[in-house]
């Protein structure tokens, strides 16, 4: 059977470009011209989302990598937010609302590592970039 | 005999041209003339700054001047094959060419990445504010080079590959309480004008607004990127230099966000820092 998001999520990889700064990830979607900024537990997650490893996988090497214990509800709540940044190519068609997965992570697990954070803009046109159509310090995908 | 390496521009072409001459700015290559060799010095003082004279004759992009030759008709300004901009007032009209020939060329540049951002150095670093028009940019730049700092440019950060920040030394614009943006020499501020490239040490996003206190939080390296990509004219035609040059600045700098008040008093912090 062909694995699902729910249980071997797959990072995207056609058509972006990621740069590496620190333990942070940038990725710039090209088809849609949006840039994101992913933290440093989403961007593990991201990372090791290969559609080979399983949720409960991805929260042992998270934990590993945080050195905190396994929790699947961190998991789970990285993977709803970079499906909502288009960055997860086997996303379901509906979304684990950020109540429900924030209702499920762990006070230690978010305590120590934080939230996995995806922070996203539009890329600008070059007349928006030299105008004064300013959009601000970009949309937090982690929002409502 | 100068001409645009695609635009059909045989109209103009046509026309006698009295001086005409190309640059190379930033590996985009630019063609200047002008229908009245008087105007050549007017053609100079818009020249983007870090551009080079250029032996090209086929060009990127062409602007042709039509200076008027008697007070009832317009100077006409042309880009490429069309028509831009006119006015009675020579002066006018070059300040309009050299702000749309500067963004042509942020846009253009192959050789250096265009951030909006306004640029001072600091005991060898330099320090960035990168934000669009309107965000109060020309403002905190003024009250730095007031405070000792020196002039790199109000308007554009040129960085190049390896992340250092060039200058683009055109005269700042200030902003009178009209509303009305005069240039100014930054000489008639007392600045330096930096001549050397500087890596870049503090990323200052911010903008005015009244009663602010400066209690800025501090951005990630990932944050800081954002907040450069937001103001990169190329990002859509160069995506990847841009990720690149922006991540290696972004990694050895500090990335500082929040509004602010007075513009002198801000510039007194950041260069305490």
């Amino acid at each position: 059977m062909e694995p699902t998001h729910s249980t071997h999520p797959r990072a995207r990889q056609n058509d972006i470009l990621v740069e590496r700064v620190g333990d942070e990830t940038i990725v710039y979607d090209g088809e849609r011209h949006e840039a994101h900024s992913l933290n440093r537990s989403a961007s593990l997650v991201w990372q090791h989302s290969d559609g080979e490893h399983s949720v409960p996988q991805l929260a042992e090497l998270l934990g590993s990598e945080l050195g905190i214990e396994p929790d699947e509800s961190l998991v789970e709540y990285a993977i709803d937010r970079l499906a909502n940044a288009h960055l997860i190519e086997n996303a379901p068609a509906e979304s684990l609302s950020r109540r429900d997965a924030v209702r499920r992570l762990t006070l230690a697990g978010a305590a120590v590592v934080g939230l996995p954070i995806v922070l996203s803009m539009v890329a600008p046109t070059e007349a928006m970039a030299a105008s004064g159509n300013q959009n601000g310090q970009g949309q937090n995908n982690n929002g409502p | 005999m100068l001409r645009h390496g695609v635009a059909k521009t045989a109209h103009l072409d046509r026309f006698s041209w009295r001086t005409a001459f190309s640059l190379d700015a930033h590996g985009m290559l630019i063609g200047l003339r002008a229908s009245d060799s008087v105007a050549l010095p007017a053609l100079r003082s818009v020249v983007p700054p870090g551009a080079h004279a250029s032996d090209a004759s086929v060009v990127d992009s062409l602007y042709s001047l039509v200076v008027a030759n008697d007070e009832d008709r317009m100077h006409v300004l042309y880009e490429d094959a069309h028509c831009t901009a006119w006015s009675s007032d020579l002066d006018e009209l070059l300040a309009a060419f050299q702000s749309r020939l500067h963004f042509k060329v942020a846009v253009g540049a192959r050789t250096r990445l265009f951030v909006h951002a306004g640029v001072v150095g600091w005991r060898g670093r330099a320090i960035l504010i990168p934000g669009r028009t309107h965000t109060g940019k020309s403002s905190l730049v003024a009250a730095l080079v007031r405070a000792g700092a020196t002039y790199y440019s109000d308007e554009y950060a040129v960085l190049d590959d390896d992340g250092l920040v060039h200058p683009f030394a055109r005269p700042l614009g200030i902003r009178d309480d009209a509303g009305r943006t005069w240039p100014v020499k930054p000489e008639a501020l007392g600045a330096n004008v930096g001549d050397a490239p500087l890596p870049v040490g503090t990323i200052v996003v911010t903008k005015y607004a009244a009663g602010a206190e400066w209690q800025p939080k501090q951005l990630s390296p990932g944050e800081t990127v954002l907040a450069l990509l937001e103001n990169t004219l190329a990002v859509r035609s160069r995506p990847a230099d841009a990720l690149r040059i922006l991540g290696a600045t972004a990694t050895d700098a500090t990335g500082l966000h929040g509004d602010r008040g007075d513009a002198n008093r801000l510039a007194q912090q950041l260069l305490a820092r």
